[in-house]
């Protein structure tokens, strides 16, 4: 028992080291990213350009040994271009129709800029998140496990852009958030990336079997029954809560944020939620699941800043 | 198994614990209860003893019934919300919970009993509980009292049922300094207790007169005569005749 569980941590840690070589800082993300896919869910991940999310998803899905997919999402992208198209085909004097896959047939799909698609380009995607299968005509396709979408979005240049409506931000488990890196890192990233031709070096450390069991434990992870109530109390606050939020979080939330939880403490090599998993991933939960009121946001209030009040009110 | 084990090993010693730490303070409502009741003379042992139990009671009650896990992980930031989780999830049997429960055995095995002692706090009840014997001690040695507050209840209730008291023979500690019945009054020393303790009690003919029926005063005794002023002698003459008159 002892040596599974030290293999447990040892894994994570390897896989933060290995993320590590290429992505210098943001460790929440990348904690936040293994979180996702520990639950078997996906991100919504907003930052401004340059930051590496696509390298940060790439080396993920080396990582973990998964076929990786991107989709620079536009205007003119239709449904076709994502989920795939039957095209006539001939083979001995006759034509058939064949089904071709597109992107979307792969273990992690990164959706660039998800909200410069057309909402019917969004909600055919949307729509494969959530029911991990695909529908054309009247064949149904099954996509490949595990999958995992984790869509960008850029938080400036909103003109041209189709917002995704709260409906369809609610099927993310998480919303990260990528922040400038420190002059520190930044001078490290500099250095790293200058000084001699970029090598992919990086190392695959588990396969698909490996995250299916990792994704088994993370929702054997055991939580406290009065913690399990905390979280319901946090997102019932954010219904509850009319001085500064105009709408709040569904149950799909409580949800969320329980599973968040438990694999985020799988990360830190523990088999128990504590409150400060909860506390740490209720902003990654809950940022774009509620909706802040008139008032907060003319006094230039944050989601974030709504649930540091919500979680100051309620106590574990 | 095992878990469980130790988890009603973990309550035993908890409510030990407990137990020990109200009986200390129940023995300290005890005293201060004592010694205040000691200075009125109002039944210090009984009255003292009510109480202090009752809220030996309703603590241990409290304590016992409303302690949670959380307390102990309060003491021991070692276990960490992990033995309410273990405790909530017992009947689930899987790798993370086996997980959860085999490093939690590791940390309980090094939680020592007196870990939930607060040995501060025990000596300092300690401390208190030996100053209260010294000052209950100091008060019965030099017999210190503010008010006879027993007396002054005895007399209070004698006074309430004088007329049934006096029918029925039976005089009060209170009245006579010592108590006694209507048998023993052929000694000579209860009598003159009583026409002592009469005196002193200042009891006015009108007042007798009106407690004791009209013909108690219908027959006379010539006892007493020689030491008694004459009103008393009528009061204590007429006394008898009616209790002679009474028992034939």
């Amino acid at each position: 028992m002892a040596l599974q569980i030290e293999k447990l941590k040892h894994t994570f840690e390897t896989i933060k080291k290995e993320i590590g070589k290429v992505i210098i800082g943001q460790d929440e993300v990348i904690e936040h990213v293994l979180v996702t896919m520990l639950c078997d869910s996906h991100a919504l991940l907003e930052s401004y350009p340059g930051l590496g999310k696509t390298l940060l998803i790439s080396t993920m899905g080396k990582v973990m040994d998964l076929k990786f997919s991107r989709i620079q999402n536009t205007p003119d992208l239709m449904p076709s271009d994502i989920i795939g198209t039957e095209v006539i085909e001939e083979s001995s004097g006759k034509r058939y129709f064949k089904f071709q896959q597109g992107p979307i047939f792969t273990n992690v799909l990164l959706a660039d800029e998800i909200n410069r698609a057309t909402p019917k380009t969004q909600s055919a995607l949307l729509e494969a998140m959530q029911e991990k299968q695909v529908t054309i005509g009247k064949t149904t396709h099954k996509l490949d496990a595990p999958f995992f979408v984790l869509a960008t979005q850029n938080p400036i240049e909103q003109e041209g852009t189709y917002p995704l409506p709260e409906a369809q931000t609610d099927r993310f488990l998480l919303k990260i958030l990528l922040t400038y890196p420190s002059i520190e890192e930044e001078y490290k990233i500099v250095d790293q990336y200058t000084k001699v031709l970029k090598e992919d070096n990086v190392r695959k450390i588990l396969g698909k079997n490996s995250l299916f069991a990792l994704q088994k434990f993370t929702r054997q992870v055991p939580i406290a029954n009065d913690l399990a109530k905390y979280v319901v109390r946090i997102v019932d606050e954010t219904r509850q809560n009319k001085k500064i939020l105009e709408y709040g979080a569904s149950p799909r939330a409580s949800i969320g944020l329980v599973l968040a939880a438990k694999a985020r403490s799988l990360v830190h090599g523990r088999a128990h939620v504590s409150s400060e998993d909860i506390k740490a991933m209720a902003y990654p939960v809950l940022r774009h699941r509620i909706i802040l009121n008139f008032e907060a946001e003319r006094q230039g209030m944050k989601p974030d800043d709504a649930i540091t009040e919500i979680l100051k009110k309620v106590k574990p | 198994m095992d878990f469980k084990k130790a988890l009603r090993e973990l309550d035993a010693i908890r409510n030990i614990a407990i137990l020990v730490n109200v009986l200390f303070d129940a023995l300290l409502v005890f005293l201060i209860l004592f010694l205040v009741l000691s200075l009125f003379n109002f039944y210090p042992i009984l009255i003292a003893s009510i109480p202090a139990f009752l809220y030996f009671v309703k603590r241990a009650y409290e304590d016992i019934s409303g302690k949670t896990l959380r307390d102990v992980e309060t003491s021991h930031p070692v276990l960490h919300e992990r033995l309410r989780t273990a405790a909530d999830s017992l009947g689930k049997e899987n790798f993370m919970v086996m997980w959860l429960q085999a490093s939690l055995m590791n940390s309980l095995r090094n939680i020592r009993v007196s870990s939930f002692f607060n040995v501060k706090n025990f000596l300092v009840k300690l401390g208190y509980i030996s100053l209260m014997c010294f000052l209950v001690l100091i008060v019965a040695l030099f017999h210190l009292q503010i008010f006879d507050m027993a007396n002054f209840l005895e007399d209070a209730s004698f006074r309430f049922n004088l007329k049934e008291n006096l029918l029925r023979g039976h005089i009060p500690d209170s009245l006579l300094g010592r108590n006694i019945n209507i048998e023993d009054l052929n000694s000579d020393s209860a009598l003159m207790d009583i026409t002592n303790q009469m005196e002193l009690r200042s009891i006015t003919e009108q007042e007798l007169l009106n407690m004791m029926p009209q013909e108690v005063f219908t027959s006379s005794d010539a006892s007493f005569e020689e030491s008694m002023s004459k009103k008393k002698r009528i009061y204590i003459r007429n006394y008898f005749s009616k209790i002679r008159s009474l028992e034939g």
